[in-house]
């Protein structure tokens, strides 16, 4: 395949965009959103890195293979996250509950640790 | 077919394994974009750490989010992003066949990564001045004092990785230069300046979310 080329003009608007959505992410942290900060930030910066990928690194022009590599680079990144925030946010969920006194006590029949400590604040390091 | 192919093009611009030029940037293409991706594990596993402690501990992240220089890491959002159209008008420079343009722009695209470097290591002075530094001089007041000290520890290593791999890239850029000077690049054959370009770019990206996650969660807090 040739190598893809793009505009002058393509590239300066990626570029007014790229810059407008700092701005936006900057203005929008003044704002006390509690949690859904982080979510609003990290969600424009993923739109940040999508117009760079596409249009700064060619991926839109590119060749499937080369898109499918980016894909699944970013679908494994994906489940990185999300099985091990499956993990952490879940934990201690069952705690109260009679199943958890039975399914986490240890083999060796040691006192086992409290799934909920690892999320317990205050604690020292 | 492969032997007229060959016979257009130069040795230097045409490996014998290959059997067309288009074959050989496709290779070429295929073999930055897979060690990007490891890049991408590289930088992901410190991004899912920082993930998991940010869940468990988001008042002391965000009071450690509130010592960031906003001001300062904005601006430097901004050199990158610049640093990325220069890059990019670089290679559309040399596509044109000007390697004059593609001299030009791959330099201020080295000026501008070490704009953004001075301002990272002017940063990282005021926090040490702030007694931020764990494990160095790390002083803070309140309930999440402790863990704030996590919260500059990623930061110190997730900018640190990252001001690494912009030195690195300073490098690449260089050996650019220095091979447009020897006359290496044309309009027909220029790939190590585009993967050298995707590398740039890629390590934009990575600064794009550490300013996402480093700087914004504590904003409203001052």
């Amino acid at each position: 395949m040739m190598e893809p080329t793009v505009s002058r003009k393509t590239y300066l608007l990626t570029w007014v965009a790229l810059l407008a959505l700092t701005l936006a992410t900057t203005l929008i942290g003044f704002v006390d959103l509690g949690p859904f900060s982080m979510i609003i930030a990290v969600a424009l910066a993923a739109a940040k890195a999508s117009l760079i990928v596409l249009f700064f690194m060619h991926a839109l022009y590119e060749f499937k293979l080369v898109r499918v590599i980016i894909a699944g680079g970013i679908i494994w990144f994906l489940i990185f996250v999300g099985l091990t925030l499956n993990d952490y946010l879940s934990r201690g969920w069952l705690s109260s509950s009679k199943h958890s006194q039975v399914t986490v006590t240890s083999a060796r029949g040691k006192k086992p640790t409290s799934p909920r400590s690892i999320l317990t604040r205050g604690e020292t390091l | 077919m492969s032997d007229v192919a060959t016979s257009e093009v130069s040795a230097l611009e045409l490996r014998e394994q290959f059997r067309t030029p288009e074959q050989q940037r496709d290779t070429a293409s295929i073999g930055m974009w897979v060690f990007l991706i490891t890049e991408l594990m590289l930088f992901g596993g410190l991004f899912v750490g920082f993930t998991v402690y940010r869940v468990s501990y988001p008042q002391a992240f965000d009071a450690g989010s509130a010592d960031m220089n906003i001001l300062l890491g904005s601006i430097n959002t901004a050199v990158l992003i610049c640093s990325s159209l220069t890059m990019a008008l670089a290679i559309h420079g040399i596509q044109t066949g000007s390697e004059k343009l593609l001299a030009l722009f791959l330099i201020a695209t080295i000026i501008l990564g070490a704009i953004f470097l001075g301002i990272k290591f002017t940063e990282y002075y005021l926090h040490y001045q702030d007694h931020k530094a764990p494990g160095v001089w790390f002083e803070a007041a309140g309930p999440y004092a402790q863990k704030m000290q996590l919260f500059f520890v990623y930061y110190f290593v997730m900018t640190g990785l990252h001001a690494t791999h912009m030195i690195i890239g300073i490098g690449l850029l260089s050996a650019m230069i220095y091979r447009t000077m020897l006359g290496s690049f044309t309009a027909r054959y220029h790939t190590p300046v585009v993967l050298a370009g995707l590398y740039w770019h890629f390590v934009d990206i990575v600064w794009v979310f550490l300013y996402a996650i480093f700087y914004i969660s504590g904003l409203h807090a001052k």
